[in-house]
């Protein structure tokens, strides 16, 4: 079930009514019910995984109270290399199988070995990268005596497939959300209307910003061989607001559901493009991701207490890592390498913590050396986002070659369809008409949408999201007025449907 | 809670008000005017002035995009009528507007998209809601509580439409589209698209929803009220892709069980339908002229198979 359908129209007014209507003085009726509306939830897209959450939910429970009864280290350690076994080992059969049956063919092949293998036919299950992470941290934490594990069967199982985060997180500790779920929540009104606040912007951010930037995402892409260098940089500009406009608004539309039953999920993006460095930018880009993997990678390998090269190592095991989380591509690979490159001269200049506070702190606008500073780490996150949008290897080697070459320097087209490289071809007969085109998603009309974006967001940059203040003084009319225009914005201007982008991962 | 719940209301309820005031109170906006719904009005005036004998073609753009009305005239002798436009009109509504017209010795080919037969889409969808409301707001009496129920959820969207300045700020192009109200020629028969070339199409994925009984009993029903005024009805299978075809081919073969086992007359298989990839215009129904002549020739064969008709 998508967030921005008409089923989930449907299905989150009658779970929360009969949440705070029916259930109200129950908890275990509550927990009970989140937890079927979850699989429901899930089920949507193909019941059939569903017994793939629950396999993974028992033996994680179970995994938690051997951990907890054990007392011997070695028993411990096999307890918990179950739980990570088969977690991993569903993520890497679902995720991976195929790409590494592929590269080993590929290194036969090298040698002259030519080895056949069949792609497996595997659907990758939504939501799997997610959801073993979050599974994974309760085993870890359990071990390492940071939590004790949960008697309760349906709490855990409703904390592993709590349906707003289920499918594209945030990535939850077990540490925060299974309190949550053990203890009795009240109805809180200005929790839920801020929660109606942030779905309403996460649902802008999806609709309005992500897929209308995605339609020339992929129109400049998928034809990178017709496009010049600078209409190609003007294509990593849009992906780089679809990508936020997706990530970051499915993260509020799920922080903004979870409020409205009483959840509080921790912050996921807190206003990445507003970054002076790229360190800063990794604490404000996808944090659930990137804690995660700092504290159960980065610290365990020793982080930046061993030594110079032992510290670059690290960094760059974290980030290669992490890239290859997001897919079975070495696109990904290189995304991770090329981002560690990055923070190797912060890291390397001990400048990593520098920029702890929000930009422009108690100004209005940025100073010079500020904006200087988000311009080249909003350039530096952009040209890196190609990697991560590219198809594979070629691809990213056609459009890198295309972006250093002459043809940057011409006048971008700003309507992709009329790009020089795509009339020649045209005129050559190589394409037999431009591609179809609605007014509502002019690239015009998208980037103005992209101003909104970042001038909603810049007042709102200290809060918890960008809606939480926004307008908070002006009078009620005033202020649904401005509701009823991203509303209106969503309905009207909100580009061709497209599945979430972190769906995949 | 309770303060909760009333605020929410109020806002939602603002909301409705004015989506649905905006749908009764503004009328088609100039880019809906140009739109192949209004041919509905034209169509009307062929069911209204055609002189007998009469062949009527009843169905969505499989019939309007997939026959030439000419061979048909040739062929048969008779004179055509494309009533089809689009399937999300749906067959209880098409059904309903053709029947007063129908004329002693009429004959009515019905051929109906595969979509028609699960889920509620012979009810109609979002086209069925624009007719009414933008095209022909008489009908609306006709509606029955199924399509309302059918067609309720696209009255966002359709509100929302007109607001949407682009729907005004609108220049009707030099050349005629392909899918425009002045597509059709004399007959009804789309053919702006006759000139074009074949496309690449993505083929259809299966139905994934319930089969709907509703349709043959309704097919039934048709042809008693067809048969009263002196008509004959014949039921004949769309043209289709062939990867659409292997895509769905468990639903077409229920339909087409389910079609022999009414006393229905049909004319042909699903089979006979399938076409290449070389033949489809725009979307694994729509043909290219090649294509259209193909079929076309295919329906006078097989009417005259059945025996509703002898080759002229």
């Amino acid at each position: 079930m998508l967030f921005n359908s008409l089923d989930f129209a449907i299905f989150l007014p009658v779970v929360f009514i009969i949440y705070w209507f029916v259930f109200n003085k129950n908890l275990r009726a509550q927990n009970g019910l989140l937890l079927i509306a979850s699989y429901i939830f899930y089920g949507w897209w193909d019941w059939r995984f569903l017994g793939l959450i629950l396999f993974s939910t028992i033996i994680d429970y179970f995994v938690g109270l051997g951990l907890g009864k054990e007392q011997g280290d070695s028993n411990r350690k096999l307890l918990l290399l179950v739980s990570i076994l088969v977690n991993l080992g569903f993520l890497g059969y679902f995720k991976y199988a195929n790409f590494f049956l592929d590269n080993i063919a590929g290194v036969f092949s090298l040698f002259g070995q030519d080895i056949s293998t069949r792609s497996l036919q595997i659907v990758l299950p939504v939501g799997i990268s997610f959801y073993t992470f979050q599974t994974l941290s309760y085993s870890i934490d359990v071990y390492r005596r940071k939590l004790e594990p949960t008697r309760d069967f349906l709490v855990y199982s409703a904390y592993v497939s709590f349906f707003p985060q289920l499918v594209a997180g945030p990535i939850e500790r077990a540490t925060r959300l299974i309190p949550q779920f053990s203890s009795k929540r009240e109805f809180n009104y200005s929790k839920a209307v801020d929660g109606l606040r942030q779905i309403l912007w996460g649902l802008f951010k999806k609709v309005v910003i992500a897929d209308s930037c995605a339609l020339y995402a992929n129109l400049i892409f998928d034809g990178a061989s017709d496009h010049s260098g600078s209409t190609l940089v003007m294509g990593a500009i849009f992906f780089t607001f679809q990508i936020y406009g997706d990530f970051s608004g499915y993260s509020d539309i799920a922080i903004g559901v979870s409020r409205l039953f009483g959840f509080n999920l921790m912050k996921n993006f807190s206003f990445p493009y507003f970054s002076r460095d790229i360190a800063e930018f990794w604490r404000r880009w996808h944090i659930s991701l990137s804690t995660w993997f700092r504290d159960y990678l980065y610290i365990p390998l020793g982080g930046s207490r061993g030594g110079t090269w032992k510290t670059i190592r690290n960094i760059f095991v974290i980030f290669i890592v992490s890239g290859f989380w997001h897919g079975a591509n070495w696109t990904f690979v290189a995304w991770g390498a090329l981002h560690a490159t990055f923070y190797l001269p912060i890291l390397l200049f001990n400048k990593s913590r520098q920029n702890l506070d929000t930009v422009a702190d108690q100004r209005l606008l940025p100073s010079l050396k500020e904006l200087l500073q988000l311009v080249i780490t909003f350039g530096l996150t952009s040209f890196a986002w190609i990697f991560f949008r590219a198809d594979n290897l070629d691809h990213l080697s056609i459009i890198l070659s295309r972006i250093f070459s002459r043809s940057l320097f011409t006048i971008p087209a700003l309507d992709p369809r009329f790009d020089t490289f795509m009339l020649e071809q045209l005129l050559a007969g190589a394409l037999s008409r431009l591609p179809s085109y609605d007014p509502r998603w002019s690239p015009v009309y998208t980037l103005l949408w992209v101003l909104l974006l970042i001038t909603v967001e810049w007042f709102g940059r200290k809060n918890e999201h960008a809606l939480e203040k926004f307008g908070k003084n002006w009078l009620p009319v005033f202020r649904w007025i401005f509701y009823y225009g991203i509303i209106y914005s969503i309905l009207i201007f909100g580009g061709p449907e497209q599945q979430f982008i972190y769906f995949q991962f | 809670m309770k303060s909760f719940l009333a605020r929410l209301s109020l806002f939602s309820g603002i909301l409705v008000f004015f989506l649905v005031a905006i749908a009764i109170l503004i009328p088609a906006t100039p880019r809906t005017k140009t739109s192949l719904i209004f041919a509905k009005l034209d169509k009307d005036q062929l069911l209204q002035n055609t002189a007998p004998p009469r062949v009527l073609l009843l169905g969505g753009s499989n019939m309007s995009m997939g026959i030439d009305s000419n061979i048909l005239k040739k062929e048969l002798g008779l004179n055509p009528i494309n009533t089809a436009i689009h399937a999300s009109i749906g067959l209880d509504f098409m059904a309903n507007n053709v029947i007063e017209y129908i004329q002693p010795g009429d004959i009515v080919i019905v051929s109906l998209e595969y979509s028609q037969f699960y889920g509620q889409y012979m009810y109609g969808g979002e086209e069925l809601l624009r007719t009414v409301f933008d095209v022909d707001r008489s009908s609306l009496e006709s509606l029955d509580l199924r399509q309302w129920l059918s067609i309720i959820r696209f009255i966002p969207k359709y509100s929302i439409s007109k607001i949407n300045p682009t729907e005004y700020n609108f220049k009707e192009p030099e050349n005629i589209g392909v899918h425009e109200r002045d597509s059709y020629n004399e007959f009804g028969d789309a053919y702006i698209h006759w000139t074009k070339p074949a496309e690449t199409i993505e083929p259809y994925h299966r139905i994934e929803k319930f089969y709907n009984q509703g349709v043959v009993d309704l097919l039934i029903d048709f042809e008693g009220l067809v048969n009263a005024r002196g008509g004959k009805m014949v039921v004949t299978y769309p043209a289709i892709q062939e990867d659409t075809y292997q895509n769905m081919r468990e639903q077409i073969q229920h339909v087409q069980v389910e079609l022999e086992k009414s006393g229905l007359t049909i004319m042909g298989t699903p089979e006979t339908y399938i076409v290449s990839d070389d033949l489809l215009f725009d979307t694994p129904y729509h043909l290219t002229y090649e294509g259209v002549q193909r079929r076309t020739n295919q329906l006078v064969e097989d009417l005259v198979n059945v025996g509703v008709l002898g080759k002229e």
